[in-house]
């Protein structure tokens, strides 16, 4: 705030001076804007500050003490007759620095926020705060007015709306300070002592914690806006999100999940305990619900189609089930165009695959060649899934379709799939192997069966979790995902092998589960040494895999990074998205991460992550930046350590 | 010869004139002490005050409002509060770290809430109830990190406390309650005022037994060692500052002979009334052309302005008549050190 440059003494002089000519018209307390809170929220804040008790006097002010129009309140109206510069000499800004955002009606029904747009009907009235964000700074951040998310985006704490001591919701207009309830006054102790109030901060809620963290992250990045200034994440979307902003696509992901709920789609439809006693179950969204809406946006259209003929088959009689639904959403024309061509392809190709369906068994399974597999997908399948797979393939280098691109396509139809892969720290290619190795049962590769397969590796982890050694952690571990990312350079990474391994007995491990933490990250090995020597006698990569085009979660997983990070990776020209298995070993060929290095350090030496980072940095080793990760240059990195750390395995 | 001025021109000069003096070191000393203990401490503590109590024209005011000029405002300034090269009237009045009110009869809460929100740059200090009104008051002074509450003329309570009128008394009592909250409430609290406020101070025992410390401002005795020196000492700088300000073509002399035992005999020990005189006797040599003051000007200054008022019947200056002080071109030796010191200060 009290930056030293040149020219901000002359700007605070001016401001004093400013404020000084204004005494009687301008509050007390000069406040700075924060780049997240929303004009409304600054206002409650400039109230609370000064020790005024009601929004109105400082409306009252802005106005001149003149005619307010009726409904100023609502947020949407405030930048009718609010002036710029009333509101700087009220609440004592600076003249160039900080305008804070007007929220403005872009539309009917439609407002900007912060860059983008949301919906009115979607940003709420009320005051929701986040009492360990409030132990951070006091003041509001706009995105807890927004209604689908019921929970801070940063600190990941339910949202409190009312008052723990009185239940009473929290007031919008009048403020004894942010953090107290308006409504717990004891009586009239009005003025005195503060900390006779009730002090929200000293409720904290219940984190929200999801399996899919990164979709919600994505959901979440779209309209928090403290994530704008970050490199947008709708890059790496499919092209029919193009037409939409990212507060437009936060809007669809939120239908989305309202209808996920309504037709019984969503599978961790349940809230925490917590919200569930508040009683306000039918008010928000279950962030799991957002996530997997999200996810389904993540993994467009092939999860909207599965979405959609999950619906028909609950709801067989109702012709226009999901169309009514986005109609009355208020969605661009050509955005509603795209949906109702995936509903409609998806209704035809359901009308023509009931015709197929009484006769012939799937083909893809026995060895027949390639053209028959492929005929027999191309006749099986309902015909957009078809034609997403064709673009999919022909996205790529235009070489034909492997039988591997085939077998995967239609694995990943089956429902919980992903999620199965994803609990396990797996991508979902690596599943098939998994069942060669008879850590999961058939049923799950076996593509007849439309019965879901979340829970399928419930038998894999018990039998993990008898054969960990039970006891203290060693001093120096690390993850077995960790493991075989620094380790093991080979194009098929021998996941199920090592797994397998474990389960046998074959090394040491410690188990720690976390909710939301796949199985890979959640065992623990000490002796890296004797998992380089099970890598050592891993089998070869089969070559089979190499043209098989994955998705962006699959990707994510292969090189061992956060979703989130797949655009940088698209923006530094990487990689396209969908990529190849190929392409994405190539990378891990050339680059590696700052935390490959600590677990290939002989032992007992151990350094921090940040700590290899900088010596690479000293070294001037070359580097791709990006956020959250930093790319290193392989070769010259291992040259650079040399000796000390050991060798990949490779094919 | 004498740069001819006007008598306001005086008045402003005398007005801008500080001179220091170990009473008012030591009050600052106090004042920072308190500051700090609330700096230090977190709000749920009680605080401790303390008191200022002397008679008029003593420099009590003055204290406090260099105090904040000087003192103060530089630790705003360092802190990022106010910006550096503002004038010094608005840095002043913009500072919120140590608040100044002056009691204004009759008290009642409301006014005293008032005068507060005035202080602290309140945008509608007469607005809203009592009570809203001490609500923001605390709000403020949470907010701008106030440290110390100064409230002057305090004995304007003492009397109302002992009118006739019981509804009077009760409102005072009330004022009095009110002031006693802030301690509670953990802002500390200095009174300043006449001597008679002792008694509604020290009166209540829980504002009383919080005093910590009673700033020593009552009249100097020129029989007593230390107060012959702050007399004398007080003289020589003052004679600095004169030359400074080029009051005068010369230093004029304010210490030779039994000088400072007159203006304290004159004055009754009271210091600001010592500096009162000089500006007298300076307005008088100006009517006459004279270019220096000399003893027959303040003998006649006390005799135009103070002999008309009860106790300031003696006029030391006429009783010994024949020494006239000398004027010189060089500052009395003792002076020499002491000029340099009141011109850092100042």
């Amino acid at each position: 705030m009290t930056a030293t440059a040149p020219g901000t003494m002359e700007l605070k002089l001016e401001r004093f001076m400013r404020r000084r000519s204004l005494v009687g018209k301008t509050l007390s307390v000069p406040l700075d804007v924060h780049s997240d809170e929303c004009l409304w929220d600054l206002l409650l804040r400039a109230t609370a500050e000064n020790g005024h008790l009601h929004v109105n006097h400082v409306l009252d002010m802005l106005s001149g003490n003149g005619e307010r129009p009726r409904g100023g309140y609502e947020a949407a109206h405030l930048d009718t007759w609010i002036d710029r510069r009333a509101l700087r000499d009220v609440l004592g800004l600076s003249s160039t620095e900080n305008s804070p955002p007007f929220e403005k009606s872009v539309n009917r029904g439609v407002q900007s926020f912060f860059g983008t747009t949301i919906r009115n009907a979607q940003l709420s009235m009320e005051l929701r705060v986040s009492p360990l964000s409030l132990r951070e700074a006091l003041y509001c951040r706009a995105v807890w007015r927004v209604k689908s998310l019921c929970f801070d985006p940063v600190t990941r704490e339910l949202l409190l709306e009312r008052c723990p001591v009185c239940c009473q919701t929290l007031s919008p207009t009048n403020t004894l300070g942010l953090q107290y309830c308006w409504a717990c006054r004891f009586g009239g102790a009005l003025g005195r002592e503060g900390y006779q109030y009730v002090d929200l901060r000293d409720f904290p809620q219940p984190l929200v914690e999801v399996v899919d963290e990164d979709a919600l992250n994505f959901a979440t990045s779209l309209i928090d806006p403290r994530s704008f200034g970050i490199a947008s994440p709708t890059i790496g979307l499919h092209d029919d999100f193009a037409c939409l902003d990212r507060g437009e696509i936060f809007h669809f992901i939120a239908v989305l999940a309202k209808h996920q709920i309504s037709f019984g789609y969503a599978s961790g439809a349940t809230l925490p305990n917590e919200v569930e006693r508040r009683g306000t179950v039918g008010r928000f969204l279950p962030p799991t619900v957002l996530a997997e809406a999200a996810r389904m946006v993540l993994e467009w259209p092939l999860s909207f189609r599965d979405f959609v003929s999950h619906v028909r088959q609950k709801r067989p009689d109702d012709r226009d089930y999901v169309s009514i639904f986005f109609r009355s959403h208020g969605f661009k024309a050509k955005f509603r165009d795209t949906i109702f061509r995936l509903i409609n392809d998806e209704r035809r190709c359901d009308r023509e695959w009931r015709a197929l369906r009484p006769s012939e068994p799937l083909a893809v399974e026995n060895d027949s060649s390639f053209g028959e597999a492929w005929a027999a997908v191309a006749k099986r399948m309902p015909r957009a899934e078809f034609k997403a797979l064709t673009t999919f393939i022909e996205q790529g280098d235009g070489r034909g379709v492997a039988q591997a691109q085939v077998r995967l396509t239609i694995l990943k139809q089956k429902s919980g799939v992903q999620s199965l892969a994803n609990s396990i720290g797996v991508p979902t290619y690596e599943l098939f192997r998994m069942v060669d190795q008879q850590l999961l049962s058939d049923n799950i590769v076996d593509l007849e069966d439309r019965m879901s397969v979340k829970e399928g590796a419930q038998e894999l982890f018990a039998d993990l979790a008898t054969q960990s050694v039970k006891g203290e952690m060693p001093e120096r571990f690390f993850s077995l995902a960790r493991v075989v990312n620094a380790l093991s350079l080979r194009l098929e990474q021998p996941w199920s092998y090592l797994l397998r391994a474990a389960r046998d007995g074959a090394f040491e491990y410690w188990l720690e589960r976390h909710r939301g933490t796949s199985l890979l990250r959640s065992i623990y090995v000490n002796d890296v040494t004797s998992i380089c020597t099970l890598l050592a006698n891993a089998p070869r990569s089969s070559g089979e895999w190499r043209t098989v085009y994955v998705s962006n979660m699959d990707a994510a997983t292969t090189l061992c990074v956060p979703l989130a990070s797949i655009p940088d990776f698209a923006r530094h020209g990487l990689l396209t998205s969908p990529t190849t298995i190929g392409v994405l070993h190539s990378i891990r060929s050339r680059y590696l991460l700052a935390c490959e290095i600590p677990p290939r350090l002989k032992a007992n030496v151990s350094i921090s992550n940040r700590a290899a980072a900088d010596r690479m940095r000293a070294g001037r080793i070359a580097g791709l930046n990006g956020r959250p990760l930093t790319l290193w240059d392989r070769s010259q990195a291992e040259a650079l350590f040399g000796s000390e750390i050991a060798p990949c395995i490779r094919d | 010869m004498i740069i001819p001025r006007t008598k306001g021109e005086l008045t402003s000069i005398f007005n801008a004139i500080w001179v220091k003096h170990p009473r008012s070191e030591h009050a600052f000393q106090v004042f920072d002490e308190l500051r700090e203990g609330k700096r230090l401490s977190g709000t749920r503590h009680e605080a401790v005050g303390a008191t200022l109590l002397a008679p008029s024209r003593t420099g009590k005011s003055r204290t406090v409002e260099h105090y904040i000029a000087k003192k103060v405002v530089p630790d705003c300034v360092q802190r990022g509060l106010i910006p550096e090269d503002a004038p010094l009237d608005d840095q002043v009045a913009e500072q919120r770290l140590v608040v100044h009110i002056t009691l204004t009869p009759p008290s009642s809460v409301g006014g005293l809430m008032t005068d507060l929100l005035i202080a602290l740059g309140d945008d509608s200090p007469t607005k809203g109830t009592v009570r809203t009104r001490r609500h923001r008051v605390y709000a403020l002074l949470r907010k701008h990190k106030t440290e110390l509450l100064i409230i002057d003329e305090i004995q304007h309570l003492g009397r109302e406390l002992q009118m006739s009128t019981q509804s009077r008394r009760d409102t005072a009592s009330t004022v009095q309650n009110n002031i006693k909250t802030f301690l509670l409430d953990g802002f500390p609290v200095c009174f300043v005022g006449l001597p008679e406020a002792r008694s509604i101070i020290f009166g209540d025992e829980q504002i009383g037994l919080r005093i910590e410390e009673e700033i020593d401002f009552k009249p100097l005795n020129y029989l007593d060692v230390n107060d012959t020196t702050i007399v004398q000492d007080f003289c020589a700088r003052f004679a600095g500052l004169l030359f400074r300000e080029r009051v005068f073509d010369h230093i004029v002399d304010l210490v030779s002979g039994n000088l400072p035992e007159c203006f304290c005999d004159a004055v009754n020990g009271r210091l600001g009334l010592v500096a009162e005189l000089i500006r007298w006797a300076t307005t008088i040599a100006f009517k006459e052309r004279a270019n220096t003051l000399t003893r027959a000007h303040f003998a006649e200054a006390v005799n135009l302005h103070l002999s008309t008022i009860d106790g300031f019947d003696r006029n030391p200056f006429a009783d010994q008549e024949g020494e006239e002080p000398a004027t010189s071109q060089r500052p009395p030796a003792a002076s020499a050190h002491e000029f340099r010191e009141a011109e850092e200060f100042a």
